[in-house]
């Protein structure tokens, strides 16, 4: 076979390379067809340009930048915390801080936009809340059912676990981020017109509405809470802490909360109900003693809480 | 140089270069401020920073860390959760998103923005941030995590150090 007649006979196999590695059509690119052409299809010059692009700029929750992710953030922990007085005991929020960070970097989600950061609420209440983009606020009366360490490391990595599965930002209707999403396809300049930031911050309160009910009243779904549990569960044996202090924690809501109660019991699955879904994922592993040291500093902590 | 070979090499470059693979070694800083550590850990000393939107080249990956060289020919390991594969457009304005869809960029600074936040705040005077800008203050070290593990007798998996 002469150099000719190999190359005939390679040509089709190359041929048949380039169609399986050539990358294919965004299988979602018949929805921002639609929507391009309907916004700024027609529009001449550049800002007709630079809307046929940026209506494929979002869809859902998952195309929400960390930096839009961490001005929702920022709004919702505001109004949490404007419900809720924040305590100003430094101490505790010192080692709340260290605790709950060195947990995050634990996390399958370490980065966000803005960092983990954490608060207590003077709050008699049982509660806790993780706003979008890891502004997490956890009541007095929550910390006061913790009676170890790692019994509230276990509160935080459940938190801690709303925020990398990015839960808060799952409550928001579409219709707030379709318009979000269209006006930063169709505004072309730096900054928004007067109009455009209206309609944004419409958007925006109505987004912040959505997630704060979603965390303060009618709570996640069952199997959002699984995940969450599931993520506290990993967490905590990545950094050291014994996973089953998220089941004492547990057995200890169960004793407290009261059913048909304003808190945590109002917004998660029954306490037995996530201890049936959290021991399988222990498993056999023996508990953890608690070093006495831990529980010095522990206690330490808590003294005029 | 044979027919074979002629014909056999470019198309081959070409056929690579459609697969994407060209351009799979760039990501963009997708948060505020990042940071390069020495080795694959949060316990890594930190080797310099990195700022949002800066573009980085990726060498190796390990787990969920990749080994970057930053735009000041820093290198260093960066989780990948402080990337994105999308080019982050600062400043975007006029055409900056022309060619632009949601696979390829992320435009800095919109939608849900500072400018976005004030006007929340005119709308809404009861809400107080004035605590969550506290809240944002309260940082921990790398330092100061080794010591509260080291402290509180708390063993990491792969260690502390």
């Amino acid at each position: 076979m002469n150099a000719r007649q190999k190359t005939l006979r390679i040509l089709p196999v190359i041929f048949l390379a380039l169609l399986l590695f050539t990358p294919c059509k965004d299988a979602n690119s018949g929805f921002s067809d639609i929507v391009g052409g309907g916004l700024g299809g027609n529009l001449p010059g550049p800002i007709g340009s630079a809307t046929r692009a940026v209506v494929a700029l979002g869809k859902s929750f998952q195309d929400i930048t960390p930096e839009q992710e961490y001005y929702i953030g920022r709004a919702v922990a505001a109004n949490i915390v404007s419900k809720y007085p924040p305590s100003s005991n430094d101490r505790f929020n010192d080692y709340l801080n260290t605790l709950g960070q060195t947990l995050a970097q634990a996390s399958d989600r370490p980065c966000t936009y803005g960092g983990y950061h954490f608060l207590m609420l003077d709050s008699p209440e049982i509660n806790a809340f993780a706003a979008p983009g890891g502004l997490i606020l956890v009541t007095r009366g929550m910390v006061g059912l913790c009676k170890t360490e790692d019994a509230l490391a276990a509160v935080l990595a459940h938190e801690i676990a709303h925020v990398q599965g990015m839960h808060g930002l799952k409550s928001i209707k579409n219709s707030r981020l379709t318009t979000a999403f269209t006006i930063i396809g169709t505004e072309a300049a730096k900054t928004y017109g007067p109009a455009q930031l209206s309609k944004l911050t419409e958007a925006f309160e109505g987004s912040i509405t959505d997630v704060t009910s979603t965390l303060m009243t009618s709570g996640y779904s069952r199997d959002l809470e699984q995940e969450a549990d599931k993520g506290a569960v990993t967490i905590l044996g990545r950094v050291g802490y014994d996973q089953g202090a998220l089941i004492v924690m547990l057995t200890e809501m169960k004793k407290q909360l009261k059913p048909g109660g304003m808190d945590f019991a109002k917004t998660h699955p029954d306490p037995q109900d996530r201890i049936g879904y959290v021991k399988p994922l222990i498993g056999n592993a023996s508990a953890k003693p608690i070093p006495p040291e831990r529980q010095k500093r522990f206690e330490a902590v808590l003294i005029n809480l | 140089m044979t027919l074979k070979r002629v014909v056999f090499v470019p198309v081959f470059l070409l056929a690579l270069a459609a697969a994407g693979w060209s351009d799979s070694g760039t990501m963009s800083v997708q948060v505020k401020e990042g940071q390069l550590r020495s080795t694959p850990s949060f316990l890594g000393t930190v080797v310099g920073p990195v700022s949002y939107g800066e573009q980085v080249q990726t060498v190796q990956k390990q787990g969920d860390w990749i080994d970057v060289k930053s735009s000041k020919n820093l290198t260093g390991w960066i989780h990948q959760s402080a990337l994105t594969s999308k080019q982050v457009v600062l400043n975007a304005g006029g055409q900056a998103g022309s060619a632009a869809n949601d696979k390829e960029v992320a435009l800095a600074g919109k939608g849900f923005n500072a400018d976005v936040e004030a006007q929340y705040r005119r709308n809404n005077g009861s809400v107080d941030f004035t605590w969550v800008d506290r809240m944002e203050a309260m940082n921990v070290t790398r330092e100061q995590m080794i010591s509260f593990l080291d402290q509180g007798k708390v063993r990491p998996e792969g260690g502390a150090k």
